[in-house]
């Protein structure tokens, strides 16, 4: 730490400290005016928090953009709260998200940069104030606007009414914020498809799409990324952050700064203040068709800034936005930054508190000049008011034809950046799976996994052409498997014994009548396919109807477990049934050679902890460490307490510790190899095995305790073979829509 | 020699395990009392969130004693992470007693640790305060506690608290109600039948709040099916012209764009018209849905 103070003292020489300097004259050029939020100082929870904007917020204008320049406050509010605003194309107008004063919920407001109420200007009266376009039980956050005079916006509203709540977030906790947009007098309000987890802080780019941050979670992938969508809300793809291309865990308030360019505000997901280090992000190219998330690079401009949650430095502090102003060639960039550690603990304990203000600052010399910084308050979200083109109305996406649902197709799966290596022939199947968190009645955790509810949608054959298509539900977060004639997630490389396997690493989603098209499965982005409206890939005939029409969320459930009804996989419902019958005989939780033991101890706390292979349904409480688990012994045994392993510092103390399933993968997990499960496409085939020449099981033990393996009744079907594979790429939970029991 | 390989081996496959870059690890007792001592609300629920799996009988106490932290969301955050752990079935039998006993800020935690918990046994004791809530704080917490488990059942419940003494249960009943699932088969919880009576409270606040959760239970399209819809309809139109509350009227003027019926129409454009710049706007916006 110290010699990282050291180094950040030697980089703070060129910038100038907080605070502004009397007569400081007129920082930004050409920009006559700016309009900034000020507030009292918060903690505003981690980077998707929404809901906590702190008190006595306005809106000011500052003009010129000077210490001395005059503040306008616009809002005029008393105890109100600002979320965030946009300015619109014709520098007129502003659209804000707050809390207005004595109100619970934030909702959307426009006013216009002279204080004057539009909405009332629009009906021909005069007056003073904003006036506001919505309303209701939930928060609306985020507008910015669109073409066409459409705002965007992300609110925490169910597009699939109020049967269910809103989604919860990667912890099971928040409720998540999804997109929206809406007419500029709040009527015509559509909601989008939804993520598993949150979206936020949208930008219109210059093309007129729409760029945000998603986060990203499905099983252990646990980041906030950029993507783009269109101004409808269709066509999301994935932008930065991923594909070993990222720099921090996430990424705020991307700003366009030229076309395939943008700044973004990297940082941790929590105790940051919402605010970290300014990133250039190269998008791939400036033109559309250049651009994807595997060609994206970036620049770090201010490499002395942590990109994780530990505190900064003097001089250092962080930055909660970033836009340009004048020329990219300049790489002048309006900011708020706050001094210091701008971490939450620290300051905390220092009864302190960071101190945002508004800079510019010079992306090539470093320099930092201040613009406004009042003691006591917060400035940030500055806008320069000038006036910028309105980008053109998009409608680009691919429409299906003849339906409502969602078509997902793609045309050649083999055609893929992050499956490079997959062979010809290999993909049988494509696997749709809905995903869900834990509103539906779940306790806390789906099972012993990170992963999320899902529920298999069905599988669709894929042709010879690498080609399918199926119709799914709308606006529901679906994931895409590839499956081989084993029924598993096909081997990314033709390795039978490599866990890798082709299953897409997050959820997409499409609006009702939207084509989710792709050429392959994650394929280059820059190859655009070319599909003429009409054509036969763009057509409901001939898709896999896999999107219950009619059925509500809470009734895409199956209780009839084989191949082709199974949705969930509830493991005492499924699974058990089939350990109970063909597998307790012998794994019964006796110890023994089929049930082997294992001793742990934490030598963090030094508390032991003891085992036995055991299959049967008898609740286990696994209190290793004081981490509880109220699971079947069968869960217990098949997943184990690998992920309290991975915080510890842990030693075996007898025996063999073993998960065996790997969550998202059959293909790697033990239990799978074991079993050696045989052919099931085209057609059942027992003497076709997906790892060859492995032993299967339990036929190779022989007689074990009196119990013959070998004989039929022991030996799975292969409806039970592929419940136990479905069970382990779908991430080894145990909790499903069947056994949910939360709705009572 | 055997065993010194075993253990060698275990400990490099959970080192392995541990150097892999998740989001949110590396939590530790250390860093969680670390996060204690610095009063920051944002610190401790992070620590408390990164924390999610570990395993750690030292973080018990530290959290355990967070239950009657200053901050509802800290009490929260502590009853998410306690129910994780072996001392679950002991955290909920504690809270569920101080629902029976009588100190009210001990139930207020109580409701707010159960909140975070979200375990569905605790609705009996949950639901018993409802019905005789030593203080109108400890009853909010209660009632949010219910809401978040959102079992469809506990709308009988909450009519309870709905139909209580005390305002601010009243309100917390009727935000609650929006956090409930509806049975499988059924589009909502309830209709606006069950709400009805709450328009002519005499709190503002619970006629606005039985207002939003009106249209939060009628919207797309769902309140066209309701047999009384033409009263809720009515009702909300004289509320939206002449209740004595601006938020009261503009809600209503929201809600009556979310149902969506045509009867509404006259109202929302006499609201054009307020003396409030917020209900003018909101109605015109909910006047536009309607054409």
């Amino acid at each position: 730490m110290r010699k990282s103070l050291a180094i950040a003292a030697l980089f703070a020489g060129p910038l100038l400290g907080a605070g502004c300097e009397e007569g400081q004259s007129n920082v930004l050029g050409g920009v006559q005016a700016i309009a900034y939020i000020s507030s009292e100082p918060v903690e505003p929870g981690n980077v998707f928090d929404y809901a906590n904007a702190g008190t006595n917020g306005n809106i000011f204008t500052l003009t010129p953009p000077s210490a001395s320049g005059v503040k306008k406050n616009l809002t005029n509010w008393t105890g109100g709260a600002i979320h965030s605003m946009d300015l619109s194309f014709d520098a007129r107008e502003i659209v804000f998200s707050g809390q207005a004063p004595g109100e619970d919920h934030y909702h959307i407001f426009r006013i216009n940069v002279d204080g004057s109420n539009p909405c009332d200007a629009e009906k021909g009266k005069v007056s003073i104030g904003a006036c506001q376009i919505t309303d209701g039980a939930n928060d609306e956050v985020y507008p910015i606007y669109l073409p066409g005079g459409r705002i965007f916006y992300t609110t925490n509203k169910s597009v699939e009414g109020p049967e269910v709540p809103q989604f919860r977030d990667e912890y099971e906790r928040a409720t998540t914020s999804q997109v929206g947009v809406m007419s500029k007098d709040g009527s015509d309000q559509i909601l989008g498809p939804r993520n598993v987890s949150h979206r936020v802080s949208p930008y219109l780019r210059s093309d007129g799409r729409i760029l945000l941050t998603e986060w990203r979670h499905l099983g252990e992938v646990n980041e906030g990324d950029l993507i783009t969508m269109n101004q409808d809300l269709t066509g999301v793809r994935e932008a930065f952050g991923r594909e070993g291309n990222g720099i921090t865990n996430a990424y705020l308030h991307a700003k366009e700064v030229a076309p395939g360019k943008v700044v973004t505000i990297g940082t941790s997901r929590d105790r940051t203040f919402q605010s970290g280090k300014i990133v250039l992000v190269d998008l791939g190219g400036a033109a559309l068709s250049d651009q994807s998330e595997a060609r994206s690079s970036y620049v770090d401009l201010t490499p002395d800034v942590p990109g994780d949650r530990e505190p900064s430095f003097p001089h250092i502090g962080r930055y909660y936005d970033a836009t340009l102003v004048g020329d990219v060639a300049d790489l002048q960039l309006l900011v708020t930054w706050a001094d210091g550690a701008v971490e939450t603990e620290t300051l905390a304990a220092a009864k302190a508190s960071p101190d945002f203000g508004i800079y510019v600052y010079d992306g090539k010399s470093h320099e930092r000049k201040p613009v406004v910084n009042e003691v006591g308050k917060w400035e940030f979200s500055p806008i320069a008011i000038v006036q910028r083109a309105e980008p053109v109305q998009l409608k680009d996406s691919f429409e299906a034809e003849d339906t409502q649902s969602t078509l997902i197709s793609a045309l050649n799966v083999y055609d893929s950046t992050i499956f490079p290596n997959l062979v010809k022939g290999s993909v049988k199947k494509v696997r749709i799976s809905e995903g869900f968190s834990s509103e539906e009645g779940f306790p806390n955790m789906f099972g012993l996994t990170e992963f999320d509810g899902m529920a298999r949608l069905g599988e669709v054959d894929v042709g010879s052409d690498g080609a399918f298509k199926a119709l799914v539900p709308p606006n529901v977060p679906v994931r895409l498997q590839l499956i081989d004639k084993y029924g598993m997630a096909v081997g990314t490389d033709g390795d039978v014994m490599n866990g890798s396997n082709a299953s897409e690493p997050l959820w997409i989603q499409g609006r009702p009548g939207e084509a989710r098209m792709c050429g392959g499965c994650h394929e280059d982005r820059t190859k655009t396919p070319a599909v003429a409206p009409g054509s036969l890939p763009l057509q409901a005939l001939g898709a896999a109807a896999f999107d219950f029409p009619g059925k509500l969320r809470q009734e895409r459930k199956s209780d009839t477990y084989t191949y082709e009804q199974v949705m969930g996989v509830p493991w005492d419902k499924a699974l058990q049934p089939i350990f109970d019958e063909k597998c307790v005989a012998c794994h019964d939780g006796s110890a023994g050679a089929a049930n082997p033991s294992y001793s742990l101890m934490d030598v963090t706390d030094m508390v032991s902890f003891s085992f036995t292979f055991d299959l049967t349904s008898k609740p286990v409480e696994l209190n290793f460490g004081d981490q509880m688990y109220t699971y079947s012994a069968s869960h217990v045994t098949l997943l184990g307490p690998s992920m309290a392993l991975r915080e510890k510092q842990v030693v075996v103390t007898s025996g063999e510790i073993k998960t065996y399933v790997e969550p998202g993968s059959a293909r790697g997990s033990d239990v799978i190899r074991r079993l050696n499960p045989p052919a099931r496409f085209p057609a059942v085939d027992l003497n076709d095995r997906a790892f060859g020449a492995m032993p299967q099981h339990p036929a190779d033990v022989g007689t074990y305790n009196g119990v013959d393996g070998t004989r039929p009744e022991f030996q799975l079907t292969p409806d039970e073979y592929y419940l136990l594979i479905l069970m382990a790429d779908n991430g080894g939970q145990y909790y499903a829509r069947e056994n949910a029991g939360g709705n009572q | 020699m055997r065993r010194y390989r075993a253990l060698f081996i275990a400990s490099l496959v959970v080192s392995l395990m541990s150097s892999l870059a998740f989001a949110g690890r590396g939590g530790s007792t250390a860093k969680l009392e670390s996060a204690v001592r610095s009063g920051s609300v944002d610190t401790i629920v992070a620590e408390i969130e990164r924390a999610e799996f570990l395993a750690c009988l030292s973080c018990i106490e530290p959290v355990r004693a967070l239950v009657d932290h200053p901050s509802e969301k800290v009490r929260e955050a502590a009853g998410w992470w306690l129910g994780r752990r072996g001392v679950r079935k002991e955290i909920l039998s504690d809270m569920t007693a101080r629902l029976a006993g009588q100190d009210p800020v001990a139930a207020r935690n109580a409701g707010d640790v159960l909140r975070g918990m979200r375990d569905s046994s605790a609705l009996p004791a949950l639901a018993a305060y409802v019905s005789k809530p030593l203080d109108e704080e400890s009853g909010v917490s209660v009632v949010r506690a219910i809401g978040a488990i959102g079992a469809p059942s506990s709308l009988l419940v909450l009519k309870t608290g709905m139909s209580g003494s005390l305002t601010g249960m009243r309100v917390a009943s009727l935000k609650a109600v929006r956090e409930l699932r509806a049975e499988v088969g059924k589009r909502a919880v309830t209709d606006g039948l069950a709400l009805l009576p709450l328009l002519s409270d005499t709190s503002a606040e619970v006629r606005r709040e039985a207002i939003l959760s009106i249209g939060h239970v009628g919207q797309q399209g769902i309140g066209k099916s309701w047999s009384n819809l033409a009263d809720v309809v009515s009702t909300l139109s004289q509320l939206c012209t002449s209740d004595s509350s601006a938020r009261v009227r503009k809600a209503a003027a929201w809600a009556l764009g979310e149902l969506g019926d045509g009867g509404g129409r006259a109202a929302l454009a006499a609201a054009q018209n307020d003396a409030d710049p917020l209900v003018r706007s909101v109605a015109n916006a909910a006047a536009n849905r309607l054409r």
